[in-house]
C-alpha cells in the first residue's frame, strides 16, 4: 500500500492547506475493484484476500489510526489492549494470517496477581478476601455459589450451554433461548440483589434484562472453544494493534485514512463511494466493514433491506469505560492485597496490567461497564482521576499518590465504533444475525456483528473472508 | 496448474496404474487445449470456470487447513491437510490431533468420498457430532461441488 502513516500526513497537509484556502478537497481517485470501508481486521483481512485474488483494492478509513477494535496503548507504561486482548488458539484465522505475516504469537502473560483467591471484594461499601466473602450474611448469591468469585456466578447459574459449537448460534433451533437472562433468573428464584451483583461483570448488555441468554450461551461456548484444540489464549508479541498494521501493510493498494464514508450508492453498473470531505471513489464493489454504530453515518441508496437497516438502528454497542493508570509504586505490597478487585461501586473492577506475568504490573485498568459508564462520561480527565483515587483509596489506603493518570479508553463514546461489540438483545439474534451479513446490491458486509461462528477478533477475520469470497463468485 | 484457458480433467474412474506412467503426472494436448490433471484413484472432469470457482470457495478452508501435502503444516494449521483427501480414509494425515469423534468416524470406516465431503461441508456436525471442526458453511451446492473438483484436482 502507499504507507497509511505517509498517506495521514499527506492528507494532512492537504487538508490543513485546504481548510487555508478555503477550499474543500475534491480529489477523483481512479476507479478501482473494490472499497474496502474500515481498516479494522474485518476489511484489512477482505482486502488482502481480494488482492491475492488478483483485483485491486482501495481502503477507506475514517479515524487516523489503522486497527479499529484492535488497540494497543503503545503510550501506556505496559502497551495495555484496550480492545481485543485475547486470540483463541482455535481463531485459525487471525492466528494464520498473524503467522502469514510473520508476526509472533505468545500466550497472554499469566499473572499472579489475578489468581482467584486474590481477588479483593469491596461490596456494599466493606472489604472482602474471597476466602470471607463465602461467609458474609450480605452475601446475596445462592447458597452453593456464595463462595465463588462473583464474576462466574452468572455462567454457573445459567448452566452449561447447550451449543454444541459456535458454528451453531445463529440456528433457529436455539430461537427460544433468545430471550432475557432474567427470565431464567427469575424462574430459578434469584433474588434482585443478587442479579445487581451479577450485572456488574456482564459485558453482554446494559442490564440483564437486555442481555439475550442465547448471546450468553454464546459467549460461553466461544471461551471454552477458543482454547480447546491447542491449549490457552495468546496475543500478538508487541500489541495485538501490529496484526492489522502488517495486514495494511501488505496490501497493494492504498489504505486512505480520515476517509469517513457518508454515502454509498449502489447501481447495477458500479458502486460510487461518497466521504465527509467531498471525494468520490468508484469502484465494482464495496465491502462495508463499519460497526452498526458508525453505519447508521452511512446513507445508501437503494436503502437497505428493512430487517438489514432495522438492525443498523437497533443493534446496541456494549459500553465499556476503562481508565488506564500507570503504578508510580507498587501500594499493594504495603496493603497485602492484589491490585484486583471486584465491586458494586463506581470502579466495578480493577484488574494490573502485568504484561510479563512477574507480579510486577507498570499499569492497571478501572473497567466499567454498561449503565455504569454513565458516571465516569460526566467528568472531565482531571475530575476522573480525582474520583477513582479516592474509590481506590477506599479500598486500598496505601495507593494514594501511587498511580498517575494515563488513559481513558470510552469505547461507546468513540464515534467510529459506538461501543466494545455488537450486544444482541434479546430477540435480536433470531431477527438480525443472518440479515446483516446478506449482500445489498453491490455492497457486501463484514465486521465482527457478521461472523457466522466464533465471536470478536476471530468473527471479524471470519466475516472479511465471507466478503471476499462472495465478491470473487461475482466479480 | 494455471487453467485460465484450459479444461482440467481428473480421471472419475480407477486408473490403470499399468497402462501409463503418465497416470502421476498431467499431460497436455496441445491440438485441443485440454489438460489432464490425473489422480491415481478418482477423477471428475472439470472446466476452468469450476476450477476457479473451487479454488474461491477454497478460500474458506484455507485458514485451518494446507493443501501442501506438507505434514508439518498440521503443527501450525487447526485442520488436517487436504492433499489427496477425495476417496482418502478419513484420519489419515499422521501426527494431526483429530478429535475423539473424528477418531471414531474413521475407525467407522469413513471415507471422504464426494458424498461424505459435501455434507461435512455443509455441517461438519453431520459427519462426526462434536467435531472440532468450527465451521459455518455459507458455500451454495454449486461451489461446494467446484470445492470438492479443485480438492480432486490437486
Amino acid at each position: 500500500m502507499t504507507v497509511s502513516r505517509r498517506n495521514l500526513l499527506k492528507w494532512a497537509a492537504a487538508s490543513a492547506a485546504a481548510a487555508a484556502s478555503g477550499v474543500r478537497a475534491t480529489t477523483a481517485p481512479a476507479p478501482t475493484d473494490v472499497i474496502v470501508i474500515g481498516a479494522g481486521l474485518a476489511g484489512l483481512n477482505a482486502a488482502l484476500l481480494l488482492e491475492d485474488f488478483g483485483l485491486r483494492v482501495r481502503v477507506l478509513e475514517a479515524s487516523s489510526r489503522i486497527g479499529g477494535r484492535l488497540y494497543t496503548l503503545d503510550d501506556v507504561a505496559g502497551k495495555p489492549e484496550a480492545g481485543g486482548n485475547q486470540i483463541g488458539t482455535a481463531y485459525a484465522r487471525t492466528v494464520d494470517t498473524a503467522n502469514r505475516l510473520g508476526l509472533k504469537l505468545e500466550p497472554n502473560a499469566r499473572s499472579p496477581l489475578l489468581r482467584e483467591e486474590r481477588m479483593v471484594l469491596y461490596v456494599g461499601g466493606k472489604r472482602y478476601t474471597l476466602a470471607d466473602w463465602g461467609n458474609v450474611a450480605d452475601n446475596p448469591m445462592p447458597e452453593m455459589f456464595r463462595a465463588l468469585p462473583p464474576d462466574r456466578v452468572l455462567s454457573r447459574l445459567v448452566g452449561p450451554s447447550p451449543l454444541a459449537s459456535v458454528a451453531e448460534w445463529r440456528d433457529p433451533k436455539h430461537a427460544a433461548l433468545d430471550v432475557p437472562v432474567t427470565q431464567l433468573l427469575e424462574t430459578g428464584g434469584i433474588g434482585r440483589a443478587a442479579r445487581e451483583l451479577l450485572q456488574v461483570t456482564n459485558g453482554l448488555g446494559d442490564t440483564l434484562a437486555e442481555t439475550s441468554l442465547l448471546n450468553l450461551y454464546y459467549s460461553q461456548t466461544n471461551i471454552t472453544e477458543i482454547i480447546k484444540i491447542k491449549g490457552p489464549t495468546q496475543n500478538v508479541v508487541g500489541g495485538n494493534q501490529r496484526l492489522p498494521e502488517a495486514l495494511a501493510r501488505a496490501l497493494k493498494g492504498d489504505v486512505l485514512m480520515q476517509q469517513a464514508v457518508r454515502a454509498i450508492d449502489s447501481t447495477k453498473d458500479g458502486v460510487v463511494v461518497r466521504c465527509e470531505d467531498g471525494s468520490v471513489h468508484r469502484a465494482r464493489f464495496v465491502v462495508c466493514a463499519l460497526p452498526l454504530p458508525a453505519m447508521r453515518r452511512v446513507a445508501f441508496t437503494p436503502a437497505l433491506p428493512v430487517v438489514h437497516a432495522e438492525a443498523v438502528k437497533q443493534l446496541a454497542y456494549g459500553k465499556v469505560t476503562q481508565i488506564h493508570l500507570e503504578v508510580t509504586r507498587p501500594f499493594w505490597s504495603d496493603d497485602g492485597l492484589a491490585p484486583y478487585m471486584w465491586s458494586d461501586g463506581p470502579l466495578e473492577r480493577v484488574f494490573p496490567q502485568d504484561s510479563k506475568g512477574d507480579g510486577n504490573p507498570q499499569s492497571l485498568i478501572v473497567w466499567v461497564n454498561g449503565a455504569g459508564c454513565a458516571s465516569w462520561d460526566a467528568l472531565d480527565d482531571a475530575a476522573l482521576m480525582a474520583r477513582a483515587s479516592a474509590e481506590l483509596a477506599k479500598v486500598y489506603p496505601a495507593s494514594k499518590g501511587a498511580l498517575k493518570f494515563a488513559k481513558r479508553v470510552a469505547w461507546h463514546r468513540n464515534g467510529l465504533a459506538g461501543g466494545s461489540w455488537a450486544n444482541w438483545a434479546p430477540g435480536q439474534i433470531s431477527r438480525y444475525a443472518v440479515a446483516l451479513s446478506v449482500p445489498s446490491g453491490r455492497v457486501h458486509f463484514a465486521g465482527e456483528h457478521t461472523g457466522h461462528t466464533f465471536r470478536g477478533m476471530e468473527a471479524a477475520m471470519e466475516s472479511g473472508e465471507r466478503a471476499a469470497s462472495e465478491i470473487l463468485v461475482r466479480a | 496448474m494455471t487453467t485460465s484457458d484450459r479444461a482440467v480433467v481428473v480421471l472419475l474412474c480407477v486408473w490403470c496404474l499399468g497402462a501409463s506412467n503418465s497416470a502421476w503426472s498431467q499431460s497436455s494436448s496441445a491440438a485441443d487445449g485440454m489438460v489432464t490433471a490425473v489422480t491415481p484413484v478418482t477423477a471428475v472432469t472439470i472446466s476452468p470456470a469450476r476450477l476457479q470457482a473451487g479454488r474461491i470457495a477454497f478460500l474458506r478452508c484455507a485458514a485451518c487447513h494446507s493443501v501442501t501435502g506438507d505434514a508439518t503444516s498440521a503443527s501450525v494449521k487447526v485442520g488436517p491437510d487436504l492433499r489427496g483427501v477425495i476417496d482418502a480414509e478419513a484420519g489419515r494425515v499422521a501426527g494431526f490431533g483429530y478429535s475423539a469423534p473424528m477418531k471414531k468416524a474413521a475407525s467407522n470406516g469413513l471415507r471422504w468420498d464426494a458424498a461424505t465431503l459435501k455434507r461435512c461441508i455443509e455441517n461438519p456436525a453431520q459427519i462426526a457430532p462434536g467435531t472440532s471442526m468450527v465451521y459455518a458453511n455459507s458455500l451454495g451446492a454449486e461451489q461446494i461441488d467446484a470445492l470438492i473438483g479443485y480438492l480432486a484436482s490437486l
